[in-house]
């Protein structure tokens, strides 16, 4: 591989073919911190499907029932609105980390870093050696050695995704579900069959071969970067103060940069970090690691490639609390208590009303009277009772039902007519009421707003 | 900066460099990944035989085929369960089947007894046991009433909420407790 510059893609080669990166082996507190970071993650991701909550598993998107069970909370497709605040809190809390962290999302916690660091790097380096040990086989025959250690690999490699796939399927179908139907012809579970082997295809060819180029020209996030952060936004950079000009150990006159090409040799998308904050960084912070064991060999303070702002990088102070990142303290605090208080409204039971199709009224001899549907769904794991009733300030409004209490067993829903009638006397021309539909043992209530439709008084 | 030009260095290839400056930004001419290429190349491949597959061979149906033949499929199924041959000799016999009948019982507590009692003995609605029909004791006529509903007396139709499987059972549940209903024949 040529040096990298800032002028062209350091992976891809003049002829667009692929130069495919071999991050020489790093040690250091922060590559020690990831691997922490990376086994915590893949094993909440293991064992998530696993843990049963108030009789579901703790996550299960259970999309064929339209049921979503969330650490013992259960949602169904009428709360969907929620997820509103979900992917805007998740995208607006990234914003706020890059704004503050720079891209320590990428670095530590992103599925493409944690899979890619934590396992398929990790067999790949346990299978054919180092960086060195992995270019000469790279440019070797096709001896039976070569054969042996890429296909072992290849190998290994399509047994994890087909784990992780696997895994993935069950945070939808359940962990006995995925059992059941591992038991079962492929035949009668087609659509979730497929599923698992396209999820196991994209990942193989995704972390095999595809690598850093998702994050570098697929990924969305790291094209934002240059929006995102500011002077004072925390990246990985290097000093180039002290560092400048490069030259030999012995050389009074340089500066504390040997050149030694550590940072680039151990950089997983092929970049030279000395050349400046580039999109292509993922802030995997391999770099720092390097030159600060390269310092202490030389006896050079530690730092030459460190966690800084561009300010702090010049010499400046960085300032933490600035316009922006007060403004996104505030606005992550406004959207934090609104999902909070979206979230304490959410309640055992969802209950939905409409018009029952047909006349929008009858008029008869005691009055005039309008039909709906309630459709109310119980969600809690116990049967429950629902009383529904018709409130309104108008005098003289009735209503009746076939069956009450409503009797709904558990994660089921039932829909039941409510006939709402008023006589003659007191009906006054359309007017709006409301209907209570209420949990009797949780004494929770939902109430919907219709209007009592009838005839123009005249 | 980056496109400082002052900075650049010297071992860079201008060649490629494209004549068109915006803002002092230039940009090269460079290959695109061989990858990228091939999910290009790729979409054409994929609509060769897309186009094949869906508009010359005939084996792929579009959606409004797709849709027809399911229409198709649904009518089969319901001449073979006799849901469009329903004739009142038949519900008669559906009366007689305790499951169904069972069936049409759930259905009539859920949707109908809030007007019709919970015994049919009337209410908003009217009664179904007393021997008057007002709108035809014709089975038929019982399923088409409750089918289609009757707007001017305040009826709705079940046709959507219930479907015609389960007015068919709720039919059978009214026939079954009145057997006065039932031809002379029928009265052994």
């Amino acid at each position: 591989m040529a040096a990298p510059s800032r002028e062209s893609l350091g992976t891809i080669n003049d002829d667009g073919s692929r130069a495919f990166v071999h991050p020489h082996d790093v040690r250091g507190r922060f590559n020690f911190v990831r691997r922490g970071v990376f086994a915590v993650l893949i094993g909440i991701y293991a064992i998530l499907p696993w843990i049963p909550v108030n009789g579901a598993p703790a996550v299960f998107l259970d999309i064929g029932n339209r049921r979503f069970h969330l650490f013992g909370q259960t949602f169904v497709s009428q709360d969907f609105w929620l997820v509103f605040f979900l992917i805007t809190g998740l995208a607006f809390l990234l914003f706020y980390l890059t704004a503050l962290f720079g891209r320590i999302w990428c670095g530590y916690a992103c599925p493409q870093t944690v899979f890619l660091d934590g396992v398929y790097r990790r067999v790949e380096r346990w299978m054919e050696g180092d960086a060195f040990r992995r270019q000469r086989l790279d440019a070797a025959n096709w001896t039976g050695e070569k054969i042996l250690r890429r296909g072992g690999k290849q190998v290994a490699y399509v047994l994890i995704s087909l784990i992780i796939a696997h895994l993935f399927i069950a945070y939808f179908v359940s962990i006995p579900g995925l059992y059941r139907m591992m038991g079962e012809s492929p035949v009668r579970n087609l659509t979730v069959f497929l599923w698992v082997f396209v999820t196991a295809g994209i990942l193989y060819f995704n972390f095999a071969w595809f690598r850093e180029q998702l994050c570098i020209i697929v990924c969305p996030y790291g094209r934002l970067q240059s929006a995102l952060i500011d002077d004072d936004s925390i990246v990985i950079g290097y000093d180039e103060k002290r560092g400048e000009p490069r030259g030999r150990v012995s050389d009074p006159n340089a500066g504390d940069c040997i050149d030694c090409y550590r940072c680039v040799n151990v950089c997983p998308t092929g970049i030279d970090i000395r050349q400046g904050l580039q999109m292509e960084c993922i802030g995997c912070s391999a770099c720092i690691d390097a030159c600060d064991d390269v310092m202490k060999r030389i006896d050079r303070p530690a730092g030459l490639i460190r966690y800084d702002s561009m300010n702090g990088l010049a010499g400046r102070a960085t300032r933490l609390a600035r316009p922006r990142t007060i403004l996104y303290t505030v606005l992550l605090l406004i959207g934090a208590g609104v999902f909070l208080f979206s979230l304490s409204q959410v309640s055992s039971f969802t209950g939905s009303v409409t018009r029952m199709t047909g006349a929008p009224y009858y008029q008869q001899q005691d009055g005039v009277r309008n039909h709906f549907h309630v459709r109310v769904i119980n969600k809690s794991k116990d049967p429950a009772e629902f009383a529904i009733r018709a409130v309104s300030g108008t005098e003289g409004l009735t209503w009746s039902t076939p069956e009450t209490p409503l009797h709904i067993e558990p994660n089921q829903e039932r829909v039941t007519p409510l006939f709402v009638s008023i006589s003659h006397a007191d009906y006054e021309g359309s007017f709006p009421f409301e209907i209570h539909i209420e949990n009797t043992a949780a004494g929770q209530t939902v109430t919907r707003r219709v209007t009592f439709l009838g005839p123009d008084p005249g | 900066m980056k496109n400082d030009p002052e900075k650049q260095s010297d071992d860079i290839d201008y060649e490629d460099l494209r004549d068109h400056v915006f803002d002092g930004i230039q940009e090269y001419d460079k290959k695109l990944p061989n990858w990228w290429l091939m999910t290009f190349y790729g979409t054409i491949v994929f609509s060769i035989g897309y186009w094949f597959f869906y508009h010359t061979s005939g084996v792929g149906l579009s959606p409004e085929d797709k849709f027809a033949l399911q229409q198709e499929r649904t009518a089969e199924y319901a001449r073979a369960t006799g849901v469009e041959q329903v004739t009142s000799e038949l519900l008669f016999e559906l009366a007689n089947d305790e499951t169904l009948v069972a069936a049409g019982r759930t259905a009539y507590a859920s949707s109908c007894a809030a007007c019709h009692g919970p015994d049919l003995e009337g209410g908003i609605g009217s009664a179904l046991r007393n021997g008057e029909w007002i709108h035809g004791s014709d089975p038929m006529e019982i399923r088409r009433v409750i089918l289609d509903g009757v707007s001017e007396a305040g009826m709705p139709p079940w046709r959507q909420a219930l479907g015609e499987r389960s007015v068919n059972e709720v039919t059978a549940f009214i026939l079954s407790v009145n057997p006065s209903l039932a031809p002379d024949e029928g009265e052994q």
